[in-house]
């Protein structure tokens, strides 16, 4: 089992391959991107220039790099995208398939399909906006050409554990560390990138608001009911999502590779996150403690960095035992 | 010609003075596989719309392994006589593909996933042509829409966001279904609802109480600029402003389908 970690400087690059990091993912925002479509038309689902890279040296830097250290590069291009698009999206692409990009990451049923038309031959993978919640939705990416599909962040882990067995060929991706949108990828139709568009540095993402709410209610509802849904509401963005203590499942169950989210994240505090899942993966893959001491060495992890007891509202897969306070 | 179709929630919609300006009626779950109805229900509202000469579409949301396995098993339990399959789920449509059972497919406005934030207003001043060019349905390429003939599809659903809609070059045989009022927002598997009446589980894996028949949040934040409402699994609000159907004519659009679930029934 790999990591996939999140790249948006190069200068970032040679932490995370001497960390070990065996793949490698990142979006290119072009200037002429940026110009042409404007930041709400984002290339990838990640908004401003520090959540890319930022022209084609850099990513042929960063694939140069990956390729030296036995590391792959994939290039995230996950949007929904207008077909005006298509011909920027195929000149990027083309000139990563001659740099050696070993993967796209999609999310764009017509893109992909428009890919297969211009005899694109580069592996494609499946990002979470293919929502891919049920065994036939796989069938259909796999009939589709799509090698390695990324399971959405709200499955839960007997579900990827069914998906695993069902198709034991198929290259599969869950999420492990940070991010953590309830809302589900790729069903969501929130704008990101409104702030930066305005030139406000603060990020306005739907779901991280707080927000007034008032109540319609019908029949008897308990005002236990109302405080319980306002703080479900109003708690629900955590960036400080995890998903530690089920390495040790995916291990077992076959996964190929484990996501950490945050391209936007800034450089040291991004590869101190892919050392924790590092650290807690080698834990893992040499098998050094039982389950439960490997639970608690990942909640102890999770104090560390995000200095807070593990919650249940932050838990990848709270099927497993986590942290006692409620959201 | 502009069809009518309504959602049906409850028993007075099925009254020849519930029914009166409609010729199609929606039966199913758009949202939630929860709320997807028995066998016995499903087809007895089936009977009861054919009795009152309306068409039939049937709708089922996005669906888990386990959904899918229900939703499968009762669509195969239903007398279908050529009505609509609205899809909104790709495993859905995987089957459907598999099985061809008799009724005519749909992408359902789940899976075409138009942008609708209310947010993008916040920019009407400043940047008019990034909202003006908001308006243009992604997803909707000429490599999609020869998919979708290919594989029998030949309508699909939109609704009406804030901002407006325009519909990109489609073929001439494609057709479109507008949603209104209701314009989705966003979908989640964490249902607050769900999660707010049963104390026990924090992050709704629970069993579901369908407490979202009963209650509905209006949420408000000034960053969004527009009231949004919580209901069950969804993030919604209502946007009645319709274009004039004439327009909307020119756009591709041929049916309306009336739903407000952003109120209680």
């Amino acid at each position: 089992m790999k990591i996939c970690a999140p790249l948006a400087d190069v200068n970032e690059l040679n932490p995370l391959l001497d960390l070990g990091v065996e793949e490698i993912y990142a979006g290119l925002l072009t200037q002429m991107w940026e110009e042409k479509f404007g930041l709400v038309l984002s290339s990838s689902r990640r908004y401003g220039s520090s959540a890319h890279l930022k022209d084609l040296r850099q990513l042929q830097t960063a694939v140069k790099a990956c390729d030296g250290r036995g590391a792959k590069f994939f290039l995230t291009l996950n949007e929904r995208y207008e077909e005006e698009q298509f011909p920027a999206l195929l000149e990027i692409i083309k000139a990563a398939e001659q740099l050696g990009v070993k993967a796209l990451i999609l999310g764009d049923l017509g893109f992909l399909l428009y890919l297969r038309e211009k005899q694109i031959l580069m592996p494609l993978f499946m990002g979470v906006g293919g929502n891919v919640f049920n065994l036939q939705a796989l069938s259909l990416c796999r009939e589709l050409g799509v090698s390695r599909v990324i399971l959405p962040r709200q499955l839960t882990l007997k579900e990827i554990k069914t998906f695993r067995q069902t198709f034991p060929y198929m290259e599969m991706e869950t999420f492990i560390f940070r991010g953590l949108c309830p809302y589900i990828d790729g069903l969501c139709r929130f704008w990101h990138g409104i702030n930066a568009t305005l030139g406000i540095e603060q990020e306005d993402l739907g779901c991280g608001l707080n927000y007034r709410i008032k109540f319609t209610t019908r029949g008897r509802i308990s005002p236990e009911l109302t405080k319980r849904y306002r703080q479900v509401i109003n708690h629900r963005q955590s960036f400080t999502g995890c998903g530690l203590c089920a390495l040790w499942e995916f291990h077992h169950t076959g996964i190929d590779s484990v996501k950490i989210v945050g391209r936007e994240i800034p450089g040291p505090d991004k590869i101190a996150g892919v050392k924790v899942v590092k650290k807690a993966l080698d834990i893992v893959k040499q098998n050094l403690l039982s389950r439960e001491e490997f639970r608690e060495f990942c909640r102890e992890s999770y104090r560390k960095f995000y200095r807070k007891n593990c919650r249940e509202i932050a838990c990848y897969y709270p099927e497993l035992p986590a942290g006692k306070s409620r959201p | 010609m502009m069809e009518l179709a309504f959602f049906y929630r409850q028993a007075k919609d099925f009254t020849p003075a519930g029914v009166k300006p409609f010729s199609r009626v929606y039966l199913g779950a758009e949202f939630c596989e929860a709320l997807l109805p028995g066998a016995k229900t499903l087809a007895r509202l089936m009977e009861k719309a054919r009795s009152l000469k309306l068409k039939i579409s049937l709708v089922f949301p996005s669906l888990s392994i386990k959904g899918l396995q229900q939703a499968v098993k009762l669509l195969e339990s239903l007398d279908l006589q050529d009505d609509e399959l609205v899809i909104q789920d790709w495993g859905l449509l995987y089957w459907f593909l598999k099985h061809r059972p008799p009724a005519t497919p749909v992408l359902g406005r789940v899976l075409v996933r138009q942008k609708t934030g209310p947010q993008i207003m916040r920019l009407k001043e400043k940047f008019p042509q990034v909202v003006e060019s908001s308006q243009k349905i992604p997803g909707f390429s000429r490599p999609f829409f020869n998919w979708l003939l290919e594989l029998g599809i030949r309508r699909a659903e939109i609704e009406n966001p804030l901002q407006g809609f325009l519909i990109p070059d489609s073929p001439r045989d494609f057709a479109f279904s507008l949603h209104y009022p209701t314009v989705l927002v966003s979908l989640t598997r964490k249902c607050p609802a769900k999660i707010a009446s049963n104390l026990q589980e924090a992050v709704g894996l629970g069993k579901c109480g369908k407490i979202c028949q009963k209650i509905t949040g209006e949420l408000w934040n000034e960053n969004i600029g527009f009231p949004l409402i919580s209901r069950g699994n969804s993030l919604l609000y209502n946007n009645p402003d319709l274009p004039p159907k004439s327009e909307l004519i020119k756009l591709g659009v041929n049916r309306l389908v009336y739903e407000n679930l952003c109120a209680l029934s």
